[in-house]
């Protein structure tokens, strides 16, 4: 099985056997062989042969249609534990020819088809689901087809080798429990406003519909709002520390959930874990370090 | 811009085009069409229309019960049509019957599957009914269109056909063009199947072993078809086939007869019990022999070999299931095995079940009998007691108006030749008095009827005479040495015993006047003109063969080369090319692993053009690869279904599934290992510095087990 990032068809652990089709064609050549010796028939003779021959062709284009394929591994957006990972391969012919109804998939039940075709820009995406932070290694990835007549089925196995980095769950801390936040929250006035998750409240008409709490509507709580507040302290410090006795994964998909809001809100915050801290910070590029920090906390490699 | 993927859930519901389906199965029809009762071809016409409008144009739905309803119909009548569903004709009518009617049930890809796969089995039975080069070249049509079928339900095409909505414009055609040549790639694709699957087609039809007979006998059709039986029931036959099939191939030294001495005797009927003529005489001929033998050794061939009218020749003949073989009038030299009768028929010891050949000699003036035996002269003249009775009357009448037997026959052929007798395949049936209801009241008929009447009346006037059945004409193979006599060149003549000539051939059917045969039998069967036309015979130009008769005598020369290759290995001719090859006389299975290897060896040919591409390989797959090598090796599988981070973890754990490892190297693997991971996890691309650490690292990696 062929492990790397960009992975070309060979000949070599491709497999090859007839369909169902292919097994009533075998059935069907015989038939007309015993009709055309009975007959002593040279143009069924002919026939036959011709039909036959085209078999053992199919034998090779079956085969040619999976060879020279490269299968290359796209950059994957990271996702959140449990969430479904969307693997992007393109796909690209090395032989410059076109390999149609190519089917890709993790697993021969859950196959994709897309037509190869020279000069598009060919793209399966498969998707997998996910169930753990850190490092995702791919599972094996089956390629296959069986044109162009479906007498044969031809199919591959092989792993792309780049593991992709899956974010902790991001789960909603409990409001109560965050007393860790900065010290200088601490009787500061709270006021009311967009910057700041602090809590819920039941929603109030006209308030906008960004804050309502749809995961608490999903839940079928009721319809809240989530109350953003505006401290008038501008350092938000996420630590490790803020969700004391709690369980190593839950904490980080605390931390993750805040880290994922405040950067919604476009917030500048610190993230600290108990070997590393990241500095205060805010942006796309901050968010995505935390994220990262978070994945392979405690994770070797 | 990229075109939609589809699930496998989506792709195995998706809905089938039945419009290459259908044109499929109607290419494969047609051919039948012409040969299976009209009605059938009506339904199955009247079905197609059903289909294309309610599936392709959706333009109503069939009723379940309609479905039953026409395939019940069909069945009952070919049912009634058949009386009994046996035998070749009944059979394809009910398989062209049935597989038209299959359209209209197909839901699944399965269906789709056996109508088209039995598509193929369907042109077999179309050869039974029609050999013409023009069926041979029409195949391929069908066969391209069963191929494209299976091509349409397998592409991604009827999903792409109504993307063009989902983006813009502009890409949207360009898509549109890709696909289009996309398209115009599978067509040629199509054909180069084709052209690729022709040469293995070629291969296997010149060296696949075959049987030389039928693995069981089929039952016949009712219709009389030229060739030799050994009996000869005249006013039985209403229509007589002609058929194409060679009867034998003949190939002449030194020289070859004109076409109106081509007179192939196969068998001499002389017995008639009113109904039909068949072989009586038992008795072997012993001159013969003498005179032969007398003149088989070399030294005394002068004798016979320099008369003008010695023909040598090897015979070549398709199996006949019967045990009469046939030379050119007269025979002198027969194969040892085989007996000759006082008749000259020639019959063998076992039944011609494989194409068999000989050498023989002929004379075609020999005399037979000059003197014939009184018993002899009593069989040769006997005539059932009733029976044709204006016959037997007209012939005593002419008796009186020609006293002697020459000018008595002479007579009966002018008759033929001036009066309204007409010479046809389709002749009326005669049950009672066949020779009177020919001669006097229909006067048309085939050979058979004339030579039959002809030695009737002469034996009614007493002078002995016998019908002699056989083959008339040939015709040469422009692109070889040889003749060949087909079915068609069938015929019966006569022999007239004449004082002091002995057994004169006499054949009534020549004298019709050429004006008076079916002007259709003189232009499909130009063969016949040797017996009509002014000339002798009927040479093919070889600077003017149609390319439907050189297709024929390709066709012919393909199964005679098949028969001088394969069948008769032993043959001298076989031998010499193999020996010619270098190779020793190879065994019937030893030619079929020639076949395999031949085939093998075209596929690897084509197959090489695909294999020979430039390197692309990931920067380190090279180096992963000999690691990967030298770990299963060792019995650890890189590729399972793990991660390398679980493997390392395992090492490091001292996982007792792993084989142990000595110290020194599972610390130096689990560096390669982590090195590995390292540029794996890292998010950039691989510098060429890293994969020449890699590689050294990995060349460099010796495990030992503890």
């Amino acid at each position: 099985m062929i492990i790397a990032d960009t992975v070309k068809l060979r000949q070599k652990s491709t497999y090859i056997l007839p369909t169902k089709a292919g097994f009533l064609m075998v059935a069907i050549i015989i038939l007309m062989m015993v009709a055309a010796t009975n007959y002593q028939n040279n143009l069924a003779f002919l026939l036959t042969f011709l039909i036959l021959s085209i078999g053992l062709v199919s034998i090779l284009f079956t085969f040619k249609n999976l060879q020279g394929l490269i299968f290359k591994l796209a950059t994957v957006e990271s996702v959140f534990s449990g969430e479904t990972l969307q693997v992007n391969i393109h796909l690209a012919s090395q032989s410059k020819q076109n390999h149609f109804t190519v089917g890709t998939g993790f697993s021969k039940v859950a196959i994709y088809f897309i037509d190869v075709i020279e000069g598009a820009e060919n793209r399966v995406v498969i998707p997998i689901q996910t169930s753990q932070r850190g490092w995702f290694e791919l599972p094996r990835i089956m390629a296959t087809s069986s044109f162009p007549f479906g007498l044969l089925k031809v199919w591959t196995w092989f792993r792309f080798a780049s593991p992709v980095l899956i974010y902790p769950k991001p789960i909603e801390p409990p409001i109560k429990g965050d007393k860790g936040r900065s010290e200088e929250h601490e009787g500061a006035t709270k006021n009311t406003g967009n910057d700041d998750l602090y809590g819920l409240k039941t929603y109030q008409p006209g308030e906008p519909l960004s804050r309502i709490d749809w995961k608490a509507l999903a839940r079928e709580r009721g319809l809240f709002s989530k109350e953003f507040v505006a401290y008038q302290s501008q350092d938000l410090v996420f630590d490790w520390d803020d969700f004391p006795s709690t369980e190593k994964e839950l904490r980080l998909s605390y931390l993750c959930y805040l880290v994922v809001e405040a950067s919604k809100a476009n917030y500048d915050f610190s993230l600290g874990l108990p070997e590393s801290k990241i500095a205060k910070n805010s942006g796309n590029t901050h968010k995505q370090r935390c994220l990262e920090a978070l994945a392979l906390y405690g994770v070797e490699g | 811009m990229s075109l939609k993927q589809i699930s496998l859930d989506d792709y195995n519901q998706r809905k089938i085009d039945l419009l290459p389906i259908l044109i499929a199965q109607q290419l494969v029809l047609f051919p039948l069409y012409f040969f299976i009762p009209i009605w059938i071809t009506v339904l199955n016409l009247v079905v197609v229309l059903m289909v294309y409008f309610s599936h392709v144009k959706q333009m109503f739905t069939i009723h379940p019960l309609i479905k039953n309803a026409v395939t019940l119909l069909a069945a009952a009548g070919v049912m009634y049509f058949f009386q009994k569903l046996t035998g070749r004709d009944a059979g394809v009518a009910l398989i062209a019957a049935m597989y038209g009617l299959k359209i209209i049930e197909i839901k699944s890809q399965r269906d789709v599957y056996v109508l088209m796969l039995l598509g193929f089995f369907l042109l077999t039975g179309g050869f039974l009914l029609n050999q013409s080069p023009w069926i041979a070249i029409y195949q391929f049509i069908p066969v391209a269109a069963i191929l494209n079928a299976l091509i349409s339900i397998h592409s991604l095409s009827s999903f792409n056909s109504n993307f063009n909505a989902d983006i813009k414009m502009d890409t949207g055609e360009k898509m549109q063009h890709i696909l289009q040549t996309s398209l115009q790639s599978t067509v040629k694709q199509l054909i180069k199947y084709l052209l690729l699957a022709i040469p293995l087609m070629i291969v296997l039809f010149v060296f696949f072993p075959r049987l030389a007979g039928p693995i069981w006998k089929m039952p016949g059709g009712e219709g009389a078809s030229t060739g030799i039986s050994d009996s000869m029931s005249p006013g039985a036959i209403s229509n007589l086939q002609l058929f194409d099939k060679v009867a034998f191939r003949v190939k002449f030294y030194d020289k070859t007869p004109i076409g109106s001495e081509m007179y192939w005797r196969t068998l001499v009927l002389d017995n008639f019990d009113g109904f039909t003529w068949t072989r009586e005489t038992k008795a072997k001929e012993q001159g013969i022999q003498t005179f032969v033998e007398s003149n088989r050794s070399d030294t005394a061939t002068s004798e016979y070999r320099d008369l003008p009218d010695f023909y040598r020749y090897d015979m070549s003949l398709e199996q006949t299931q019967q045990q009469w073989l046939t030379f050119l009038d007269r025979p002198i030299d027969i194969p040892k095995r085989a007996t000759l009768y006082s008749d000259y028929s020639v019959q063998i010891d076992h039944r011609l079940v494989d194409r068999t050949r000989y050498r023989a000699e002929s004379l075609t003036k020999l005399v037979l009998n000059q003197r014939l035996l009184p018993q002899e002269r009593q069989k040769n003249t006997r005539i059932p007691n009733d029976g044709n009775p204006r016959s037997v009357t007209w012939a005593k009448q002419q008796r009186q108006l020609y006293p002697t037997d020459r000018d008595f026959v002479l007579a009966l052929l002018s008759k033929i030749n001036q009066q309204e007798y007409f010479y046809t395949l389709l002749p009326p049936l005669m049950e009672e008095d066949t020779i009177d209801s020919f001669w006097f009241d229909h006067q048309k008929g085939f050979c058979e009827h004339y030579a039959g009447a002809f030695v009737f009346i002469a034996r009614a006037a007493g002078i002995p005479a016998r019908v002699v059945i056989g083959y008339q004409g040939a015709e040469k193979n422009p692109l070889s040495d040889y003749w060949i006599v087909r079915y068609a060149n069938a015929h019966a003549w006569t022999e007239i015993w004449l004082e002091n000539e002995g057994w004169v051939r006499v054949d009534p059917t020549s004298a019709i006047a050429p004006h008076r045969i079916e002007e259709q039998l003189q232009q499909d069967y130009s063969q016949r003109d040797s017996l009509f036309g002014d000339f002798g015979f009927e040479a093919v130009d070889l600077d003017d063969i149609g390319w439907m008769k050189r297709f024929e005598y390709w066709m012919d020369q393909a199964s005679s080369g098949w028969n001088d290759w394969i069948l008769d290995y032993n043959q001298n001719t076989q031998q010499r090319v193999f020996e010619g090859l270098g190779l020793e006389r190879l065994t019937g299975q030893q030619i079929g692993v020639l076949m395999v290897a031949i085939l093998a060896a075209f596929l690897t040919l084509i197959s090489f053009r695909w294999v020979k591409d430039k390197q692309y390989l990931d920067p380190i797959q090279t180096s992963f690869q000999i690691l990967h090598n030298k770990l299963s090796r060792f019995g650890i599988d890189l590729s399972a279904n793990k991660g390398v981070n679980e493997l390392i973890q395992d090492i490091q754990n001292l996982n007792t599934d792993l084989p142990s490892i000595e110290q020194n190297s599972q610390a130096q693997l689990l560096r390669v290992l982590k090195y590995y991971a390292h540029l794996r996890y890292q998010r950039a691309e691989i510098t060429q510095k890293q994969q020449n650490h890699f590689r050294k690292q990995v060349k460099q990696l010796k495990i030992r087990p503890q």
